[in-house]
């Protein structure tokens, strides 16, 4: 047994041992559509545990990460580096007490955090953490995703509705414009990497950027650098993180949507929200770097993590040095630059890929000059990438030129009330 | 006979709960979610018929868009803050759904009795939903998964595609409009256009009067002007 050998072994554990789990459970109860029941009951379980095993880990994660960006220690004293504090957090969480206000609508108040966090769960379903280690590896995976995450827009509706108060409200209307607007670009940047993966699922999507089979065996981010861009930027949209946490603006609206909320419930919302960020990270991973693929010195699902923590990481960045964007800029960035430049990048990328294709087999059914996928990459990142700064020099252009404009009429004004103050009283 | 058979049942039941409770329910807002519901029971009658990408995109289009539009709505309805809303003309109402009943009953119904897996005399439902009353040429499942998303790609693209484009055409239409409707104004355009609609308006009512009809009402738009 080599050492190539015992790295595969590792490799696959993950995916041994859940296999190894579902056989016992079969031998125990035999084959049948009850087993399969109690065996997907168990994987939900799995699924959810970890999603609440990953909002702790991004709570204290965060914090310290967001206290070194702004030069303090962070937590500190709950256990060693203050690991014990999302333990210590629960709680409290758990002993405050719970309110619920008097003129709520208590139903509608009562289902919406509940809502949130099961919309956030439910989005895990489809997260490939290792070969063979899948909730359910659906045909449609990546749409799967979006449907889900559009889902929670009316979780969002019906607690700042519910909870019959002025600021949440407020949060809940931001709220649609900001989740139903920034949709569009996420969705219009998923569809370039299904038209390269030629699937919706995410177990193909994973291997068409490996080296196996028909695979391109490099990530999707140096196929399609411009999708990657505006996919992390509308996914800190859509879970509401800052710099676009209009929704719970703390200087404005107080908390937005979840300002009735204690104790618990309140626990739920942070629960769907950092689940939510997670999986944004999570996708982002699969769809643009490959997922758990990766040189086989390190396992599959170490791989999995280490990029999905290098992407949260990039949400905290911008979380600890950025302002919050107003309402206007946000629609705005969302609707006059982010969807015509997708829709720009999809018609690109369908033109480019008709003309460029990597398998014979289609060359020789639909025409076209059959290239290695190395050239199809540096294709593809040559227009991405100057479609990019095209669209970026375009907005600055106009940016400045606004911003002249402006500056002019000022200055105009100015003058003309300084002739006024000069002029000689009397006349 | 398998447990598709209960979660069949069960979905039914909350559909049905659920769309009867959306014209019963006197708060607007609760009938607007459990539309809401009605539409999550239509997605997973899809996931029962093996038809995920349909069961996705109602929940993305119905739930994400079109339902957050009907709250939004009701939210900006007036009056729904104060007291509960009430129906006034619930007479019409009835009359229309019982019309579109009918229709719909004229439409679906000999679809239905010649579909192969339902007999009304002993009630046996469509054949996907049971497991196998009548054994389809697909050999599994899971082979016929990729095959009925080519097709319906293929479909919209080829037999279909001048309804998809027509399609297209009204809804860049309607989103022309919308950005119309919209569109950056300057302040004093607003004003002249208000003053403009007062004026007809009080023309129209000087009219009314001089004809002897019913006291005039003070003109709409004028005192939407004075907000």
């Amino acid at each position: 047994m080599d050492i190539f050998e015992i790295l595969k072994f590792i490799n696959n554990l993950l995916g041994f041992v859940f296999g190894e789990i579902g056989n016992f459970v079969t031998g125990l109860l035999g084959k049948g559509a009850g087993t399969e029941l109690v065996l997907m009951i168990l994987a939900a379980l799995g699924i959810i545990t970890y999603g609440a095993v990953t909002m702790m880990a991004l709570t204290w994660f965060e914090r310290k990460l967001v206290a070194r960006i702004q030069d303090r220690i962070g937590p500190n004293m709950a256990g060693p580096f203050g690991l014990m504090l999302p333990l210590a957090d629960g709680v409290k969480m758990l002993t405050k007490e719970d309110t619920t206000p008097a003129n709520a609508d208590r139903w509608v108040y009562l289902i919406a955090p509940l809502m949130i966090s099961a919309f956030a769960m439910t989005s895990m379903a489809v997260v490939p953490f290792a070969p063979n280690v899948v909730g359910t590896n659906l045909d449609i995976g990546a749409f799967f995703y979006i449907a889900i995450g559009s889902g929670s827009t009316i979780a969002i509706l019906m607690a700042g509705w519910g909870s019959n108060n002025k600021y949440s409200l407020l949060g809940a209307f931001r709220t649609v414009a900001q989740l139903v607007g920034y949709e569009v670009p996420m969705l219009l940047n998923v569809l370039p990497v299904v038209m390269l993966t030629g699937s919706m699922s995410l177990v193909d999507i994973i291997n068409k950027q490996t080296n196996v089979g028909d695979g391109y065996g490099f990530p999707f981010i140096l196929f399609l650098p411009l999708s990657a861009l505006v996919f992390i930027i509308s996914g800190i949209a859509e879970t509401g993180r800052s710099p676009f946490d209009l929704m719970e603006a703390e200087s404005e609206i107080v908390a937005g949507f979840h300002v009735e909320y204690s104790g618990m419930k309140f626990a739920l919302f942070m629960m769907g929200e950092y689940v939510n960020a997670a999986v944004v990270a999570f996708m982002f991973s699969t769809f643009f770097l490959g997922g758990y693929a990766g040189p086989i010195f390190v396992p599959s699902y170490v791989w999995f993590l280490l990029k999905s923590a290098a992407v949260f990481s990039i949400f905290m960045w911008l979380r600890g040095t950025l302002p919050r964007v107003r309402v206007d800029q946000l629609v705005n960035l969302n609707w006059k630059f982010f969807v015509p430049l997708s829709i720009i990048n999809i018609i690109m990328v369908m033109i480019v890929t008709k003309v460029f294709v990597t398998s014979p087999i289609q060359a020789a059914a639909n025409g076209g000059i059959l290239v290695p996928p190395v050239l199809l990459m540096a294709i593809l990142f040559a227009f991405g990438g100057g479609l990019m700064l095209a669209a970026l020099s375009l907005a600055a252009r106009s940016m400045r030129e606004k911003r002249e404009a402006e500056a002019r009429v000022i200055a105009e004004r100015r003058a003309v009330n300084r002739a006024f103050a000069t002029a000689p009283a009397g006349k | 006979m398998t447990y598709s058979i209960a979660i069949f049942v069960a979905l039914a039941i909350i559909t049905i709960g659920a769309a009867i409770a959306v014209v019963t329910l006197r708060n607007v807002f609760h009938a607007a979610l459990m539309l809401v519901v009605a539409f999550f029971g239509v997605a997973g009658f899809y996931v029962l018929l093996e038809a995920g990408f349909f069961a996705a995109a109602q929940v993305l289009v119905y739930i994400g868009a079109i339902s957050v539009l009907l709250i939004f709505s009701v939210m900006l309805t007036r009056g729904v803050f104060m007291a509960q809303a009430r129906n006034q003309q619930s007479g019409y109402a009835a009359v229309a759904a019982g019309v579109m009943f009918v229709l719909i009953a004229a439409l679906v119904g000999p679809i239905a009795i010649n579909w192969p897996g339902l007999r009304i005399g002993n009630f046996v439902l469509p054949p996907r939903v049971l497991g196998n009353p009548i054994e389809f040429a697909v050999p599994s499942p899971k082979a016929v998964q990729p095959d009925y998303l080519t097709r319906f790609g293929s479909n919209l693209i080829e037999t279909y595609g001048v309804g998809f484009l027509l399609a297209g055409v009204l809804l860049l239409l309607a989103m022309v409009g919308a950005i119309w409707v919209a569109r950056e104004r300057k302040l004093m355009e607003i004003v002249l256009e208000r003053r403009e609609m007062a004026a007809e308006a009080k023309v129209e009512s000087d009219a009314d009067t001089a004809a002897g009809a019913e006291p005039a009402t003070p003109p709409e738009p004028a005192a939407g002007a004075a907000h």
